[in-house]
């Protein structure tokens, strides 16, 4: 009988451990500004997921007629607990690339120089402002990639 | 013995080559924005020429400083980058990216007739010296006076600060682009991109 128990006691920790390791929906968290449409529009490795949220997404047009993006990112890494442990892992401050990939109507990507990754500071409880503008007036889709940055 | 002390010797020597050896990377393709690239503290590496062309491009495409008030589409010319380094720059890693934006985002042309360096097409000229070749159709041949002048100028300037301390260095680095309006000789557009690179040397090499 006690064999047994263990037995369940084991697979129910096994299956916990599993669910736990897990990749979920792979999407950052938002402000109350942001729609669940705009964060569909965000795609993160787990790091940044866990560690940054959108706070805002605005667009307008550039006088050349062009969208123009500005994305506020807020490192959700702050507190005393939080920041000991960032300063521990060497993630004080906290390395992150970006970057903004632009579509046109048909969807096909259109190349431009913020396809490439940039890098972004955050210190703790900080909100970044990401800007872009989009390559051509025609362009009206847009995805913003974001990943942690590797030494 | 002494057999026995050569034998570790060049058993030693033998590890040593090995392990020499094992430390090579072979040649291999990497991305060009990848975290992979060497960083330097002194130079201007890949990320640094991308952040600097970016951060400008997407500045003067949101400046509408292209925009003419006669609706007509201008034409841009893209002039001397200076170079007020401590190295050898080729600037036109970022005049390359900004002339490719300027043409994509449909604000304006670019002039290959007039310029610095590989900004310019020779051929625009030499073709009109064929006008007395008859070798040539001449009415194939450009004519003089078709030539479209620019408007406006882009220039620039790259400048570097270095600073010591200890065995710590610290590299500024200032990508200023200026926009000129032919006709009035004023700028009209101007951003700086600033980069600052920090890094400390081992005490052995």
């Amino acid at each position: 009988m006690r064999r047994l128990f263990l037995l369940a006691a084991g697979a129910a920790a096994l299956a916990m451990l599993a669910a736990g390791c897990q990749n979920t929906v792979n999407t950052l968290s938002g402000g109350p500004e942001v729609s669940q449409l705009d964060l569909q529009r965000f795609s993160s490795d787990s790091f940044c997921r866990d560690r940054l949220a959108v706070m805002s997404v605005h667009r307008s047009r550039t006088e050349g007629g062009a969208m123009k993006l500005q994305v506020a990112l807020r490192s959700e890494r702050y507190g005393f607990f939080p920041e000991i442990w960032s300063w521990f892992t060497g993630e004080n401050p906290y390395y992150i690339n970006y970057r903004v990939d632009w579509f046109d109507p048909d969807g096909m990507k259109v190349a431009s120089p913020s396809s490439n990754w940039m890098t972004e500071i955050f210190y703790p409880g900080e909100t970044r402002y990401l800007q872009s503008v989009a390559p051509n007036s025609k362009c009206c889709g847009f995805m913003v990639s974001l990943k942690e940055k590797n030494d | 013995m002494k057999r026995v002390l050569y034998g570790i010797t060049g058993l030693c020597f033998l590890l040593l080559l090995l392990a020499a050896g094992g430390c090579a990377s072979p040649a291999r393709i990497i991305g060009i924005d990848s975290d992979e690239a060497l960083v330097t503290v002194s130079g201007i590496d890949p990320a640094d020429w991308q952040r600097a062309a970016e951060e400008n491009i997407r500045s003067l495409l949101a400046s509408g400083a292209l925009r003419r008030t006669d609706g007509q589409q201008p034409v841009v010319m893209i002039s001397r980058i200076r170079n007020y380094t401590m190295m050898h720059l080729e600037s036109q890693i970022l005049t390359d990216k900004i002339r490719r934006a300027i043409l994509q985002s449909g604000q304006a042309k670019v002039s290959s007739a007039v310029g610095v360096g590989g900004n310019i097409d020779l051929a625009v000229r030499r073709i009109r010296a064929k006008e007395l070749d008859d070798l040539f159709d001449q009415s194939t041949v450009q004519k003089r006076g078709t030539v479209i002048a620019p408007n406006f100028s882009l220039s620039g300037a790259i400048t570097q600060q270095t600073a010591y301390q200890g065995r710590t260095e610290e590299s500024y680095f200032l990508f200023h682009m200026a926009l000129t309006d032919l006709a009035t000789g004023l700028a009209v557009w101007e951003n700086t991109v600033e980069i600052l690179k920090q890094g400390t040397y081992p005490l052995f090499y």
